[in-house]
């Protein structure tokens, strides 16, 4: 059984849906990549899935999300928070304004441990050190009682992935936990999530613009556009033979798979505005592949080997 | 360099600002119309027993020689004497710090103890009945002036209900809280009014901030994240706003002092002023300058205590 399946997830703000038909899966020790442009509904996907959107903006319409086969969507606030820090750990794009300024890095990571587990001052700390060492933190005794601002910003982030991960939960959702650092540090915080995943059998969602930073550290992949999942498999397949006109656009657009001198390629046109997207298949108005079909709208359904894509030309030839 | 090593260096920087408070007390005075030895002696004083009591006082020679006597004898702890009480200005001041003290410690501590619960509420159930009735309480509290809210209060509780005296100052402890209550809470009314408004706004710009959604996602109750994480970050600003307050308090302690006739500082000074008592004035005016600088060197203590990232 999966860790993680959802099933057609909705989002709307006030009457227009952001987010719909969103499906993922992922099973212990998985990381899935989810990939798509800015605005296109990852970020508030992941807060769905921790039934952390903004209250009174934002709210599931419909779906599910089961977390070990129980469905989280109808759960009451309480039993939420249950789940939250304690089944699944989340950590954040921007370490400097996760961390709360005035808080010492242990309490923030004892906190939870003391909240959820009613341990005792003495023992949260000493989970405190342990975890940070877990991150790698040097000489985390001493560091316990040191403010984020006093932290790097990779000392922060590896502090944040240790708030998350102190009750050991078994989901780990990361939005964007590199885009905010420097390039060596991105590939040291990367491999220590891969390092964890190993040593503490961590499902991982990785939420991410950068297909370079996937192609190292997933082994699934979800690509989103305006809102829809539109295409998801196994990550080789997707980067080697993309089903999706989209995924092959973005794959085309990464620096480095054209010429060095020519000019980057780029999806020409612009992503939807949120609540004015087009009819049928999104991506149409953009896609070189659009016929008059792209105007219905496709469903995601197999396209070859273990992968889902969402576009009409992408069924697999048909069984004889 | 260690974040409260300023305790040890600011000293030597209040040096020059001491120098400034000293000139402008001393000049200010000096700057008041009217002659002080008239106003002793009587309008039927005859010139030579005029200048007699200039030359006792000092006050026959040139400024700066007198602004170098001022020093002289306020290094030695000498404010001169009063012309009105006919004694040393000093112990006069002396006397009258506790209830002026009592006022402002007394004015913050209620404030405090008004603002946090109604910020808190305000925040916490914006857009709601109570949140409007509190900005209601904030308008009200910004638009009244101390002096008539004292009134005000004195009628109600002490004249109405009997619940306080109506003025003056207690023997003990026990009476002498009793009789700081309301203007304590005078003070704290309309303090309270700026307060709520800044510290509500910075509890909803806190409880909408990353690192709030971060403690909501550790799965921590709403009540937990608000008393860890909004109140504590919500609070610095507020030290500021004291901090820029405490000229304004202690000024305020002056027209409360003469509401509720008690004897402190501000009404000396008052009545210092009416009676061209210049060495009062000038000392009042002097302590109360100092009380300023001293307050805002305690608040920025409470700074450096609040947010680790501060440093001075």
């Amino acid at each position: 059984m999966s860790l993680l399946a959802v099933r057609d997830l909705a989002i709307a703000a006030g009457r227009h849906l952001l987010v719909e038909d969103i499906d993922l899966d992922l099973s212990e020790g998985e990381v899935l990549g989810l990939v798509g442009e800015s605005g296109s509904g990852k970020t508030i996907t992941c807060r769905a899935l921790m039934r952390l959107l903004p209250e009174g903006q934002l709210r599931i319409t419909r779906g599910s999300v089961a977390l070990n086969g129980r469905d989280l969507v109808p759960l009451s606030e309480a039993a939420m928070r249950k789940v939250r820090g304690v089944e699944v750990g989340m950590i954040f794009q921007n370490p400097n304004s996760h961390l709360d300024p005035v808080m010492r890095i242990g309490d923030q990571i004892a906190e939870s441990v003391r909240y959820h587990e009613g341990a005792s001052r003495a023992d949260a700390r000493k989970r405190a050190i342990d975890l940070l060492r877990q991150v790698g933190i040097p000489d985390p005794a001493g560091r316990i009682s040191a403010f984020p601002h006093e932290f790097s910003g990779g000392m922060r982030q590896r502090a944040m992935i240790a708030v998350a991960l102190a009750c050991r939960p078994r989901l780990l959702i990361a939005d964007e936990p590199t885009t905010a650092l420097d390039v060596t540090v991105q590939a040291q915080v990367l491999r220590l999530l891969l390092d964890l995943r190993d040593r503490l059998g961590l499902a991982i969602i990785l939420v991410t613009h950068n297909l370079g930073v996937v192609a190292q550290t997933c082994d699934s992949l979800a690509v989103m556009y305006a809102g829809r999942v539109m295409e998801r498999g196994p990550k080789r397949d997707l980067l080697r033979a993309p089903a999706h006109p989209y995924t092959e656009a973005l794959l085309k657009c990464q620096p480095g798979s054209a010429a060095p001198a020519a000019q980057l390629p780029a999806i020409p046109g612009q992503p939807p505005l949120a609540g004015v997207f087009p009819e049928g298949c999104r991506f149409h108005p953009r896609c070189p592949r659009a016929a008059g079909i792209c105007r219905e709208r496709p469903a995601l359904l197999p396209a070859g080997g273990k992968r889902l894509a969402a576009c009409h030309f992408a069924a697999p030839p048909r069984a004889a | 360099m260690h974040r409260y090593a300023f305790v040890l260096t600011r000293p030597l920087q209040l040096i020059p600002v001491l120098f400034g408070i000293s000139i402008l007390s001393f000049f200010l005075v000096k700057s008041i119309p009217g002659d002080p030895v008239r106003l002793l002696l009587g309008t039927k004083s005859t010139p030579e027993a005029v200048a007699r009591i200039r030359a006792q006082y000092g006050l026959d020679e040139s400024l700066p020689v007198q602004y170098l006597h001022f020093l002289e004898n306020l290094t030695r702890g000498e404010m001169g004497h009063s012309l009105l009480y006919k004694m040393p200005v000093l112990p006069l001041i002396a006397e009258r710090v506790l209830p002026t003290f009592l006022l402002v410690v007394g004015s913050v501590l209620l404030t405090l103890l008004i603002a946090v619960p109604l910020a808190s509420l305000a925040a916490l159930k914006r857009g709601t009945a109570a949140d409007h009735a509190i900005r209601g309480f904030t308008t009200a509290g910004l638009g009244f002036p101390a002096f008539w809210l004292g009134i005000m209060l004195i009628i109600l509780f002490s004249v109405k209900l009997g619940l306080f005296p109506v003025a003056g100052f207690g023997e003990d402890a026990l009476t002498m809280l009793h009789h700081m209550v309301l203007p304590c809470l005078t003070v704290a009314l309309a303090l309270s009014a700026i307060v709520t408004r800044n510290l509500r706004a910075s509890m909803i710009a806190e409880l909408a901030s990353d690192h709030a959604t971060a403690a909501r996602a550790k799965g921590l109750p709403e009540s937990w994240v608000f008393r860890r994480h909004v109140l504590p970050n919500s609070l610095i600003p507020t030290i500021n706003l004291l901090a820029i307050n405490v000229g304004w308090l202690i000024g305020g302690s002056v027209v409360v002092e003469t509401v509720f006739s008690l004897p402190g500082m501000g009404q000396l000074l008052v009545r210092a002023i009416f009676t061209r008592d210049y060495m009062v004035v000038q000392g009042v005016t002097l302590v109360f300058a100092c009380a300023t600088v001293l307050l805002n060197f305690v608040a920025d203590l409470l700074t450096v205590a609040a947010d680790p990232r501060v440093k001075l």
